[in-house]
């Protein structure tokens, strides 16, 4: 079953003015499986965070139709969209986006406070996440006392742990060392490998190189999508690269 | 590089940091106006057409003491806040190769720039402000006393070299920083969460211990003559009690909160508490500042206005009767004779009287305490001065148609202001036992502008006289007749009457070389409401300019946070918190910030009571349940206006932060 359908898609900014209109998406389709690990690719302006701020429901589109679990985005009303963000997605962005206020537990209980969560509920959850994410002796930390990985780690807690049915990841890997980038995409590996949808955004080959499907994304428009199948990481990336390569060259579709 | 260069570095840096320089500029300019025009009015010509100008220049000149000392530490709070936000901008031209000293330099010429336009600003704003709500009031009240503000140029001087010096302190502590850190640091500074602070209980215990020895020196003063000046220390330690409340109160306060895991995560509770933890140094002080300067407008206006709405209650007291002739150093007949010729001037002008009083008494200028009258004369102390007014047996009886009997040793009292006596009352090697609480006795309201507490001794004939002589033996003040009062109250009451009753008193008067003063109810009323008026004037025009000053403040403060905040809110957005979320966030935190504050300044003032209450029974305003009211409806106006300000203030951040 489809966890996430993205049907002709459209997006066109008009300036402050209305004088220029410029299409970031043209027409996007495509779908997400449950317990898929899908990677976007696609170079700066290809329209990779737009796509991404429709699907998480941070911007509307102009046309076309995004189907989270059935249900279409368009049609929650604005007062439900932040519960609904809340309780259907989890967010992993580039910067992080921690609260420099909160501590590391503190930040990732944001959304179950919101969502009106008990304390003793909160602390459950977070136990075996913590653990997971190796994040557990740092809790009472505050952000800017930690590490870039660190940081990305709570995120990656603080998205998980409202049991989301769809993570959204924005460059995740963008603002970490490569020690770090490694250790974040063998988490999400481990995720996926538990049954976690992922839906990745990146430029980076190497993140793209650990998701069971890549999809290129050029102009506005899926221009190409790779399976895994058997592929191990190191085979995919070689494949990844292929492909870049193909799409900076201009050469045409092929499949 | 060259001079030029750097006023040009210095002014772009403003242009491009003007979100942040506009507010704090304008925090400038108001501080600077609010010194000058304090500090002009203290040493303004029109002062000296009040009445009782010394008085008012005194607490004025208290005024602007607490203003330069709040403008040291406003400055030095803001100025601080954006030097932290700046931090990032320095590392970065230290980096691409500015050495510290041209960091400095570049520093230099923006501190000067900021200081000439925030303080030409100042001036300027603080004349245009003064003659604006001068204008206002005129208009509003129709005062007879026109309170014009010339342009002080000493003011001018003096506000230039106090906030020149300020604007060096300031320059030199942003350079300290800038030196003490390196390059990365720099770089980093913005971001830089400002550390949890830690618990200080020591700064909240020496906070509250201020303002406790406050609250005890404003409660536990005796006379209205020390209240002015200790007054003004009270007022010392209660600010300084304040800030450290504030600073080490809230931090307390705040993570007591945070421990309470059941309040602490509630949506609304969560971002409100670890976002004020988080600036809780910053917030401290703007608190602090709002409840002073809250406490200053509540505490002004409601003075003023109660000695305005009382006004009738002062003249009454004052002036009992229409006409008050009081004649120095007369014997019985004597006295019975001017009052005869008295009665027959008002017949013979076809006047009624309605009510009349008079007797004859010594008064005395005395210190007592614990029951023990000690010479002032000798002693030349001013605490617990008390005034004395001496009757004779007889006199009481008749004007109270009571029919008290005293032997010698023997005496009733009459507390009129001031702590009930018990027991017995002794002067040197006399006393007298108390043998009659009196509860009411009609005399002169000259008594109630006594600048001390006043009772009225009841004694036999011989005690009187003997306890007067001795009291004055060796002045040159002759105990042989007493002094003579006579309150008349007319039917038909006109100023013209008692000017034409009084030209013939005082006629008779000196006909007949008896030293004395014949007063009129009606006549003195004018130069008494020109008086409070310009009282009223004073306290509402400080009033109106305090709450100006306080707007600024929240407005800044607000303000200033909400940029800093707007990236907190986009993130609690993407992570699933609804505008309606945010909007209840904002105003529970905003509510917080304005209400604390206003809160502890009502604290200020009922602890101010009962020393204000002193202070206006000077003023000849007894009326203990008029102050009241006046306080109250002060406070309530305040609120109101106050609740506005809040809620645009809110409205404006929620827009910043959206």
């Amino acid at each position: 079953m489809s966890i996430l359908k993205v049907n002709h898609v459209k997006k066109i900014y008009t300036t402050r003015f209305g004088k220029q209109r410029v299409n970031a998406l043209e027409d996007v389709t495509f779908s997400v499986e449950k317990g898929e690990y899908v990677a976007i690719m696609g170079e700066s302006g290809s329209g990779k965070t737009t796509l991404l701020n429709i699907l998480a429901a941070l911007d509307k589109a102009t046309s076309g139709q995004v189907l989270l679990n059935g249900m279409d985005l368009s049609t929650i009303r604005e007062k439900e969209i932040a519960a609904f963000r809340r309780e259907n997605l989890g967010f992993v962005f580039q910067d992080f986006n921690l609260l420099d206020t909160f501590s590391l537990q503190d930040n990732i209980f944001l959304p179950l406070v919101l969502a009106g969560v008990k304390y003793d509920e909160m602390q459950k959850r977070l136990f075996p996440i913590a653990r997971k994410l190796e994040i557990g002796n740092i809790l009472s930390k505050y952000p800017y006392e930690v590490s870039g990985g660190q940081k990305q780690r709570t995120a990656v807690a603080r998205a998980l742990i409202t049991n989301p049915k769809l993570i959204l990841a924005d460059e995740p890997t963008g603002a970490l060392d490569s020690r770090s980038s490694d250790q974040l995409l063998g988490l999400f590996s481990d995720i996926n490998a538990e049954g976690q949808t992922i839906l990745m955004v990146t430029h980076s080959t190497k993140a793209a190189s650990h998701a069971g499907r890549v999809l290129f994304i050029k102009d506005g428009q899926v221009y190409h999508q790779i399976y895994r199948g058997n592929l191990t990481n190191e085979e995919l990336y070689q494949k990844i690269s292929d492909t870049l390569t193909m799409i900076a060259t201009g050469g045409g579709r092929y499949e | 590089m060259n001079k030029g260069f750097f006023w040009k570095l210095a002014r772009e840096n403003m242009k491009k940091n003007r979100k942040d320089y506009v507010p704090y500029m304008l925090t400038c300019v108001g501080t600077i106006a609010m010194f000058y025009i304090i500090y002009a009015l203290t040493f303004s010509k029109s002062m000296d057409t009040l009445p009782e100008a010394s008085t008012i220049r005194t607490l004025l000149f208290y005024g602007v003491i607490i203003v330069g000392l709040f403008a040291v530490i406003f400055l030095f709070y803001t100025n601080s806040f954006l030097i932290k936000r700046r931090k990032k901008e320095f590392g970065l031209y230290n980096i691409l190769g500015m050495e510290k000293k041209h960091i400095a330099k570049m520093m230099f010429f923006e501190t000067v720039y900021i200081a000439f336009v925030s303080f030409a600003g100042g001036i300027i704003f603080g004349i245009f402000l003064s003659k604006l709500v001068l204008l206002l009031l005129l208009r509003i009240m129709d005062f007879h006393v026109v309170f014009g503000i010339e342009i002080n140029i000493h003011g001018i001087l003096v506000s230039a070299c106090m906030f020149g010096v300020i604007f060096l302190f300031i320059y030199a502590n942003a350079v300290r920083q800038i030196h003490l850190s390196n390059p990365v640091e720099l770089l980093k500074g913005g971001q830089v969460g400002e550390k949890e602070p830690k618990t200080k209980w020591i700064t909240g215990i020496l906070g509250f211990l201020f303002v406790g020895i406050g609250y005890y020196i404003a409660n536990t003063v005796e006379s209205p003559v020390e209240a002015m000046f200790k007054f003004f220390i009270s007022v010392l330690f209660v600010i300084v009690g304040t800030y450290f409340v504030f600073s080490a109160g809230s931090i307390l306060l705040l993570k007591f909160l945070k421990k309470n895991k059941k309040f602490y995560y509630k949506p609304n509770h969560f971002t409100m508490v670890s976002g004020m933890i988080y600036r809780m140094k910053q917030n401290a002080v703007g608190l602090a500042n709002i409840c002073i300067l809250s406490t200053m407008v509540l505490v002004m206006v409601s003075t003023t206005v109660s000695m305005n709405v009382g006004i009738e209650d002062i003249i009454h007291t004052r002036y009992p009767a229409s006409l008050s002739i009081e004649v120095k150093n007369v014997s019985r007949e004597e006295a019975d004779k001017l009052s005869k010729t008295v009665d027959n001037i008002l017949t013979d002008s076809h006047l009624e009287k309605k009510t009349e009083i008079s007797y004859r008494s010594y008064s005395l200028t005395t210190v007592v305490k614990d029951g023990r009258i000690k010479n002032f004369n000798k002693l030349g102390d001013m605490t617990n001065l008390t005034g004395i007014l001496l009757l004779e047996i007889g006199d009481y009886n008749r004007i109270c148609g009571d029919d008290l009997k005293l032997n010698k040793g023997q005496i009733g009292v009459f507390a009129l202001r001031g702590e009930k006596l018990d027991g017995v009352i002794s002067y040197e090697d006399k006393s007298w036992k108390i043998v009659k609480q009196i509860s009411k006795v009609p005399v002169a309201g000259e008594y109630a502008a006594f600048m001390g507490d006043v009772y009225i001794f009841v004694m036999n004939q011989e005690d009187a006289m003997e306890f007067a002589a001795k009291y004055y033996e060796g002045t040159d003040v002759n105990t042989e007749g007493m002094e003579y009062y006579k309150g008349i109250t007319l039917v038909n009451d006109t100023k013209e009457t008692e000017k034409q009753v009084s030209a013939q008193v005082s006629a008779y008067l000196r006909e007949h070389g008896l030293a004395g003063s014949v007063e009129g109810r009606e006549e003195n009323r004018e130069t008494f409401s020109q008086f409070y008026g310009g009282f009223l004037f004073l306290g509402l025009f400080l009033g109106a300019i305090f709450i100006m000053a306080t707007v600024l403040i929240i407005y800044y403060k607000q303000i200033s946070e909400g940029h800093d905040d707007k990236a907190r809110f986009e993130i609690m957005k993407k992570v699933g918190m609804s505008e309606k979320e945010i909007r209840a966030s904002i105003r529970s935190q905003t509510l917080m910030v304005f209400f604390i504050p206003l809160v502890c300044a009502c604290i200020h003032v009922v602890a101010a009571f009962s020393m204000m209450k002193k202070i206006l029974a000077v003023m000849n305003l007894n009326n203990a349940e008029m102050f009241v009211k006046g306080t109250v409806g002060t406070v309530f106006v305040f609120a109101a206006v106050y609740a506005v300000v809040y809620m645009a203030t809110a409205r404006e951040y929620y827009r910043i932060v959206k």
